[in-house]
């Protein structure tokens, strides 16, 4: 053209020749786009809002009641770490006491990230009334520094928690006390095996009795204070077993590894919760499986329909495109245009699922959901009758893997057949 | 150098076990400025051709050269590049992106090419303003009658400044004072700013207005006069 081509030509040049589009053009693009048929958008909205919001809501009740299994798990009764005498975790003997814990408690105390910890004594006996026996656990505890290490202390019912120097005082798990018909201030005689394999009885009163959800403690569990149990059974300042209790989960292994590192392995062995008792572990990581699994479909399912939906949109307007071509935009452009689309849809949908879900999760994470009549079979395994959902990092990280995936994928096939277009051909078509 | 040289051109298309020769061995040149009718029955051969001068087909043989660039050898990419700095459009119907206004719809070309903001809806408004639409820029296609649209389609051909104007039947879906209004401005920036127009159509009023008339028959050229 005579008048202004230097100008235009000099812009062309200045794009490097390259054809171009800004953000704000794409994202204007589709926004105007996907409001072209209003019913179709809003159809694929919320096929999209309830499939991100039920996932998402589902990952945080998981988490909830994962997150309870573990702190049930862990603060009922085993702490997160424990350290033992070499072999004594597998054959529960008494002649396998630790004679001096002083590392042991050195190395917790200047750990970082062990809050608490305290020693206790495992051994196996019976205990017996005037007419009625039971097969218990006795657990010599210190009173005080268990309070910080478990919650056992919450767990009495009836009667008190042990008091610092109460040596002649136990707390009965309750179907012991029931087997037993032993009330508060009763005489309960505990009979066991001290090191070297000999006899040993001791005369205790019942000063509470506990009630925890958990079968191995209420039907096994007697309590008393590690004084005591050391003096019962002779084994000096010596313990079965050292108590860490860690500031979270997730800094288990941390300590777990220094403290392999500071401890002589001929002298203690150190476990963590899930090397004890992999069952809760076995749980979480199935769930894990699981979430993955149900992600998968959601993604399958939601994938379908957007697919469909773009798919829609490339055959309702083959005929613009094809003006788009002829005017002079690229393959590129053109893929980017249907690809934004996509994500635009996906990400709408997508931010509201995830708000919807987190704010049910914030008013059921305060609520609970109430499974009470399900308490037998959820203390079983370590679960609170009351769920509570909990949003954290990893699950908005998650829906948003999802989200990107999930746009990714349903964006590029229908927005690659866009770049195939021939522009004659598809300004053709009516 | 002619501004536009074709050499040879064929194309062939596929009906079933049929085969229509589109294009028959068409060579022509075409000057800077000039006001070019290609005019003949449906199935000529004149839109076929006028897609090969806006690098929107491939003939199956022969050439074709704008500004002494064969576009046949380019990718599709490049091609689509091509017909961005060289060629504008304006077609019978469908002329607008839908979701776009008039406004940006102009100025959609110019952002292709790289223009800043401000000055392509500085430049769009000025062939807005250009084309009599000055006002309209807000308005969506689907506010636009259909003469509106066209002048659009003309505003956004002509704003990125290009060697050549292709339009395809563009009165065809006009009433006549419409398709008169509309011709008269293409004339006048025919005449204003010296741009090529290459028409297809069969419409007398289109034809009346040629400087250069070019009969196809058979997808060849019939008769080639200037007027």
């Amino acid at each position: 053209m005579s008048e202004e081509p230097s100008s235009v030509k000099s812009w062309s040049a200045r794009s490097g020749g390259a054809v171009t589009l800004s953000m704000v053009t794409y994202f204007l693009l589709a926004l105007r786009n996907l409001t072209r048929n209003m019913r179709r958008t809003v159809l694929t909205l919320i096929a999209l809002v309830v499939a991100i919001g039920s996932l998402t809501f589902m990952l945080t009740l998981t988490e909830g009641y994962l997150g309870s299994m573990k702190d049930n798990f862990v603060l009922t009764n085993f702490g997160h770490i424990q350290v033992n005498a070499p072999g004594f975790q597998e054959d529960g003997l008494i002649d396998n006491f630790m004679a001096d814990t002083g590392a042991v408690i050195a190395a917790a105390q200047a750990d970082p990230n062990v809050i608490a910890s305290s020693q206790r004594v495992y051994v196996s006996g019976l205990a017996n009334v005037a007419t009625a026996s039971a097969a218990i656990t006795v657990i010599g505890v210190e009173p005080e520094k268990e309070k910080a290490v478990t919650r056992m202390a919450n767990f009495v019912t009836n009667g008190a928690w042990l008091e610092v120097g109460d040596n002649g005082g136990v707390v009965l798990g309750i179907d012991v006390a029931e087997t037993l018909e032993a009330e508060l201030g009763d005489k309960v005689v505990m009979t066991t095996q001290a090191p070297g394999g000999d006899f040993s009885s001791q005369v205790f009163r019942v000063r509470g009795i506990m009630e925890s959800g958990t079968p191995e403690i209420d039907r096994l569990m007697a309590i008393v204070t590690l004084e005591a149990a050391q003096t019962w059974l002779v084994l000096g300042d010596g313990a079965t077993t050292v108590v860490l209790r860690v500031d979270n989960h997730e800094n288990t292994d941390a300590v777990y590894q220094r403290m392999l590192d500071q401890l002589d392995g001929d002298r203690f062995e150190t476990q963590r919760w899930f090397d004890v008792d992999p069952f809760i572990q076995q749980i979480v990581e199935s769930s894990d499986a699981s979430i993955v699994f149900i992600l998968a479909i959601v993604v399958v399912v939601v994938l379908g329909e957007i697919i469909n939906t773009m798919f829609m949109t490339l055959y309702e307007r083959t005929r613009e495109f094809g003006l788009m071509e002829a005017l002079g935009t690229g393959r590129r452009q053109l893929f980017a245009m249907l690809l934004w689309e996509t994500t635009v849809l996906v990400s709408i949908g997508g931010a509201l699922g995830y708000g919807g879900a987190a704010i049910l999760t914030a008013i059921y994470g305060r609520r609970g959901i109430d499974l009470t009549a399900f308490t037998e079979t959820l203390s079983s395994l370590y679960m609170d009758p009351v769920i509570h959902p909990v949003m954290d990092l990893k699950i908005t990280v998650y829906i948003l893997a999802t989200i990107a995936i999930t746009a990714l994928l349903a964006g590029v096939l229908p927005a690659w057949r866009a770049t195939k277009l021939n522009p004659v051909e598809a300004m053709r078509q009516i | 150098m002619a501004l536009i040289e074709t050499k040879d051109l064929m194309k062939v298309y596929g009906l079933g076990e049929v085969s229509v020769k589109a294009l028959d061995g068409v060579s022509l040149n075409v000057e800077k400025g000039e006001f070019l009718v290609l005019a003949g029955r449906s199935g000529s051969g004149k839109t076929t051709l006028l897609n090969m001068l806006g690098a929107l087909d491939m003939p199956d043989s022969g050439t074709v050269r704008i500004h002494g660039e064969e576009y046949q050898q380019l990718s599709k990419n490049k091609r689509a590049l091509f017909r961005l700095r060289h060629i504008g459009f304006v077609f019978q119907a469908y002329n607008l992106i839908r979701v776009l206004t008039a406004r940006e719809n102009v100025a959609y070309v110019l952002e292709l090419q790289g223009m800043a903001k401000a000055e392509r809806l500085q430049r769009a408004d000025k062939w807005l303003e250009e084309v009599g639409l000055g006002g309209f820029g807000k308005r969506r296609p689907d506010q636009l009658s259909g003469g509106q649209q066209q002048r659009v389609a003309v505003a956004r051909a002509l704003a990125a400044a290009p060697d050549i104007v292709l339009a395809d039947e563009p009165t065809a879906n006009l009433d006549s004072t419409t398709a008169t209004e509309l011709l008269d401005l293409l004339v006048e920036l025919n005449q204003t700013h010296k741009t090529t127009f290459i028409f297809a159509s069969h419409d007398p009023g289109v034809i009346s207005r040629a400087k250069r008339l070019i009969q196809m028959q058979d997808g060849r050229v019939a008769t080639d006069e200037t007027l």
